[in-house]
């Protein structure tokens, strides 16, 4: 019996679905997205699938946790050595086992450009997934998404032949101004891919590296009220929106007031002189760093001091305190 | 006489310049600037397999079975990376994990995109890149050999989906 079962077992069927259309003709871009959290939004940036095929197909767009295990979000050693790298120096881009020949996970993130041959390089790095699960997307046209998988969504209609569909990405970072995510750059990928209701052998698609640099917002604070012809210094900090703390500055930020621009010091200060003119106007102040959310503040000087105002309110009150004495003394006089 | 001749050349050449010396005081002048965006775009030819019958325990090359699959990347315009996963494993078999073989009800999926010089080990858990830096226009050929189970526990049909993708190099 068990022999005979054996035999039978031993021969099986595996078919893949059978058509004859082409897979995938599929158009996805941008091709890679350098962006950052922001501050007033959510938003971070925005994609377009195109389906290029003769008939029509659903969107599927997935993001996707690059070179780690989906079930465990343990690092994948032969993948990792794909991750972006950025010279800071001439731009070039590149991955790591090209900026480390013969990287292997774990080794030392120090590697040379093969373009300019500088050191300042930029290695994006995984998400943490505390980050990660505040990444999704949301339709940005004509179409509705439908969440199927965890990461996960399709398009509720499907899209016409060589139509498009535009999406936005998001990133709720509200909880992520913790100091350990300052300076960090990660890597995320967005899979985008087209689908029709059967079922495919191969499905293609294609994935988009977004590449975010977490930044946390600057702030300005006006150490001195700005006087016109007179100069005034301004101090600025970072942290988290709701300023729970606020650091100075470890890295570069440039102030700009009026077109002037200035380095701040190790204080996180930078003195400028409020120009001298007739009329009252506003100017604008605006912090700016590498990794940081730009601030910016709009100040006038304050109006001149109404000395004349003063010696006024000096001399009511003056006559008001000879009044009530005087009124004592008469009283009294009068009671006598 | 001659020297009026001479003077009447030197002027004529001096007023040929003349139209030269306008163009040069000009103080502004346009020119076109070109630009493309980058994109990625894919198409798989076959995207089908039909393997067949397979006797456990045994393996099967789907260019000696079938076809080679192609990503025609023609419409692409940057350097690009292409990569495998298993996104659908069948409904009673499942795919061997990275660095494992068949086993019991377990098949394995490998690809080579260089005549199996060297090759890749497709799983479910993540992409994994089986040709890198493909330049732009080129067409990618791959191959798949599938190493059945070393035994199962059921005669039905099993059907795998495999999803390509394309990324920036």
């Amino acid at each position: 019996m068990n022999m005979k079962k054996t035999i039978l077992i031993i021969l099986l069927y595996l078919f893949s679905t059978i058509t004859t259309q082409v897979v995938a003709l599929t158009g996805f871009g941008p091709a890679e997205m350098f962006t950052s959290n922001q501050k007033n939004t959510e938003i971070i940036g925005n994609a377009t699938l195109l389906n290029k095929d003769n008939i029509a197909k659903y969107g599927i767009f997935q993001l996707i946790m690059p070179y780690t295990n989906k079930d465990t979000y343990q690092i994948i050693p032969s993948e990792i050595g794909h991750a972006r790298v950025v010279c800071n120096n001439c731009g070039y881009e590149m991955q790591r086992n090209e900026a480390i020949p013969g990287y292997k996970y774990g080794d030392p993130l120090n590697g040379t450009c093969p373009k300019c041959g500088s050191h300042d390089l930029t290695f994006y790095t995984i998400i943490p997934r505390d980050e990660f699960e505040q990444l999704s997307i949301q339709p940005s046209g004509n179409f509705h998404l439908q969440k199927i998988a965890p990461h996960t969504w399709k398009t509720v209609e499907k899209i016409s032949p060589n139509g498009c569909c535009n999406i936005n990405i998001l990133y709720n970072a509200k909880n992520s101004y913790i100091p350990e995510n300052f300076g960090k750059h990660w890597e995320v990928h967005l899979r985008a891919t087209t689908a029709t209701d059967e079922q495919q052998f191969i499905m293609g698609g294609i994935d988009m590296r977004l590449l975010i640099d977490f930044k946390f917002p600057l702030f300005i604070q006006l150490l001195d009220k700005p006087e016109k012809g007179k100069n005034f210094t301004v101090k600025i900090t970072y942290g988290p929106p709701d300023k729970k703390w606020m650091k100075t500055p470890p890295t570069p930020v440039t102030v700009d007031f009026n077109g002037i621009k200035k380095q701040i010091d190790r204080n996180g200060t930078a003195t400028f002189t409020y120009p001298q003119t007739r009329g009252d106007y506003t100017y604008k102040i605006t912090a700016t760093g590498k990794e940081y959310l730009t601030a910016t503040q709009t100040i006038q000087a304050q109006p001149p001091k109404d000395n004349t105002y003063l010696l006024k309110l000096t001399f009511i009150i003056i006559i008001l305190c000879g009044v009530i004495i005087s009124s004592r003394y008469l009283y009294s006089f009068l009671r006598k | 006489m001659k020297k009026t001749i001479i003077a009447l050349i030197i002027t004529t050449m001096l007023l040929s310049l003349a139209p030269t010396m306008v163009t040069a005081d000009q103080t502004s002048d346009t020119f076109t600037i070109t630009v493309q965006g980058e994109y990625l775009y894919i198409e798989i030819t076959p995207d089908t397999w039909d393997i067949g019958l397979v006797s456990m325990g045994s393996s099967t090359y789907s260019n000696t079975t079938g076809p080679y699959f192609t990503a025609d990347t023609s419409d692409t315009n940057v350097n690009i990376d292409l990569k495998l996963q298993i996104t659908n494993q069948g409904s009673d078999w499942s795919a061997a994990t990275s660095g494992n073989g068949p086993g019991a009800d377990t098949y394995r999926l490998n690809a080579s995109s260089d005549n199996w010089v060297t090759e890749y080990q497709i799983v479910t858990a993540s992409p994994t890149t089986i040709a890198t830096n493909i330049p732009p226009t080129q067409n990618q050929t791959f191959d798949l050999r599938f190493d059945a189970p070393t035994s199962t526990s059921t005669g039905d049909q099993q059907t795998i989906t495999i999803t390509a993708t394309l990324i920036k190099h």
